[in-house]
């Protein structure tokens, strides 16, 4: 039966169900509370007896887990796409005005360590960013933004990692902390400082919208690894972007359909004479593999940057032309890794190692 | 009536009822309830969620109120949502359109 408290238990409910976001929890719960009241005031208003009205307003509004549920995904979606927005500016940031560039890589040489300790964070940590950035933009295309699950809490985990990358290497590389004394930076202006402040709020804010994005998105239990991989992502974006472009330019539809055509026939073709291959470019499960996928663009960069140098200087090449590049790939290759190792699971790069467990034993599905 | 059928328009019914001037959640309930004649059913806590995505879409906007004996959100429509709503409607009519011409009248 239900009594003068069938709306305080209702709210209750509701209020279990809410993720703790504060402010749209609260405008939630204060919104149910008003509907609630009214509904019971009209139904009395039209002859029912007090409990009846309040069974009756508290049935129409819908059971309690399904309507909080409702709204923490309405919650959610919201603060994904801000967090979303926030850090793609903050992607874009990072990309434009870090060292990654300018020419850090033609400075790998004696001189470039003296430039400081931040020369090479900014360095490392850019191209963190540039990574979660970069696999968080195909994830976002490859799973509509709208609609709230695990894609989504590694959309936003993801940005997170772009956002406290910018917060720090950014405003290191601007104001020149850590700076060596082969450095050779202009003292900070006003417009400096200025952009740094700015990319530190962006920054705060997308933080919290991550903050609030992932407490809904936990409520709903995505908390699970994604079931695709980065490859499958990647698959899934083109397939996306390719229905984008064709519905816009329906022009491109004949050409993209034969790309999509040949890239598929070749995939099927490699698969045919290697199927050993789909399952060994998982990198989630193999961190070797990993290394190697990280390495083999690198080699190829260093070979070709070695080369244009040799004939940009007349100088011909030798051992000497491949060392500090050959450095920087070594380099390069233990970060990957160790950025594999780190931020791996956190991005769903990787499988989480759990204790005891073998690397076969990992799901991979 | 079927309620994923009408969870499918929500945004369209909810903005056209905004389109008539603000209300706030239950006067925006009783207004759809109103105008379909008792015929829609949905339960009408879901009707908030709803207006949270086409508030972050910039469709409608919202304002605490004071003038009731209790503190409520007021929702209207921005000059974006009349837009969409303008759109929307098109678009259903269109389909309802097809639609119509594909089943008949079943005479």
């Amino acid at each position: 039966m239900s009594t003068p408290a069938a709306v305080d238990q209702y709210l209750s409910d509701l209020a279990a169900g809410l993720a703790p976001t504060g402010r749209m929890r609260s405008r939630a719960l204060a919104e149910a509370e008003d509907h609630l009241r009214e509904h019971i005031a009209a139904q009395q208003a039209a002859g029912l007896p007090p409990a009846a009205a309040q069974q009756a307003a508290v049935r129409a509004f819908g059971p309690a887990d399904v309507v909080a549920r409702s709204i923490t995904e309405a919650v959610a979606q919201g603060a994904v796409r801000r967090l979303f927005v926030l850090g793609a500016a903050l992607f874009a940031v990072v990309t434009v005005a870090s060292d990654l560039v300018t020419s850090d890589f033609a400075h790998l040489t004696a001189t470039w360590l003296s430039d400081g300790f931040g020369t090479v964070f900014t360095w490392v940590i850019a191209q963190v960013a540039l990574v979660a950035g970069a696999v968080t933009v195909i994830r976002a295309v490859a799973h509509t933004l709208s609609q709230a699950g695990t894609a989504q809490l590694y959309i936003a985990r993801g940005m997170v990692v772009v956002a406290i990358c910018s917060a720090l290497a950014l405003p290191v590389d601007a104001i020149g902390v850590f700076t060596g004394p082969g450095a050779a930076r202009p003292a900070p202006t006003l417009l400096v400082i200025a952009a740094t402040g700015a990319v530190l709020t962006a920054a705060a804010a997308a933080l919290c919208q991550a903050r609030r994005a992932g407490a809904c998105l936990r409520s709903l239990g995505a908390a699970e690894m994604p079931p695709a991989t980065i490859g499958t992502d990647v698959a899934d974006a083109v397939a996306r972007l390719r229905a984008a472009a064709q519905r816009r330019v329906p022009a491109s539809a004949p050409l993209l359909r034969t790309a999509a055509r040949c890239a598929s026939g070749c995939r099927t073709r490699a698969l045919r004479h290697a199927p050993w291959l789909g399952g060994w470019l998982d990198a989630r499960s193999h961190p070797w593999r990993f290394a190697l996928l990280a390495l083999a663009p690198l080699a190829a960069l260093t070979v070709i940057y070695a080369f244009v140098q040799a004939a940009l200087t007349s100088a011909g090449w030798n051992v000497t032309t491949f060392a500090y590049p050959g450095l920087l790939a070594i380099i390069e290759c233990a970060l990957a890794l160790a950025g594999y190792a780190t931020l791996g699971p956190y991005l769903a790069m990787r499988h989480p190692v759990r204790a005891g467990a073998r690397l076969s034993s990992y799901r991979t599905d | 009536m079927e309620g994923d059928l009408v969870r499918g328009h929500l945004d369209l019914m909810l903005l056209a009822v905004l389109s008539a001037g603000p209300l706030h959640g239950y006067g925006l309930v009783e207004e759809l309830r109103r105008r379909s004649l008792g015929r829609l059913e949905l339960p009408e806590g879901t009707v908030y969620p709803a207006l949270y995505r086409l508030e972050r879409q910039g469709l409608i906007g919202s304002y605490w109120s004071s003038d009731a004996p209790r503190r409520r959100r007021v929702y209207r429509l921005r000059a974006a949502g009349h837009a969409a709503l303008g759109q929307k409607r098109k678009a259903w009519q269109d389909v309802m359109a097809a639609i119509n011409t594909v089943i008949g009248d079943g005479a």
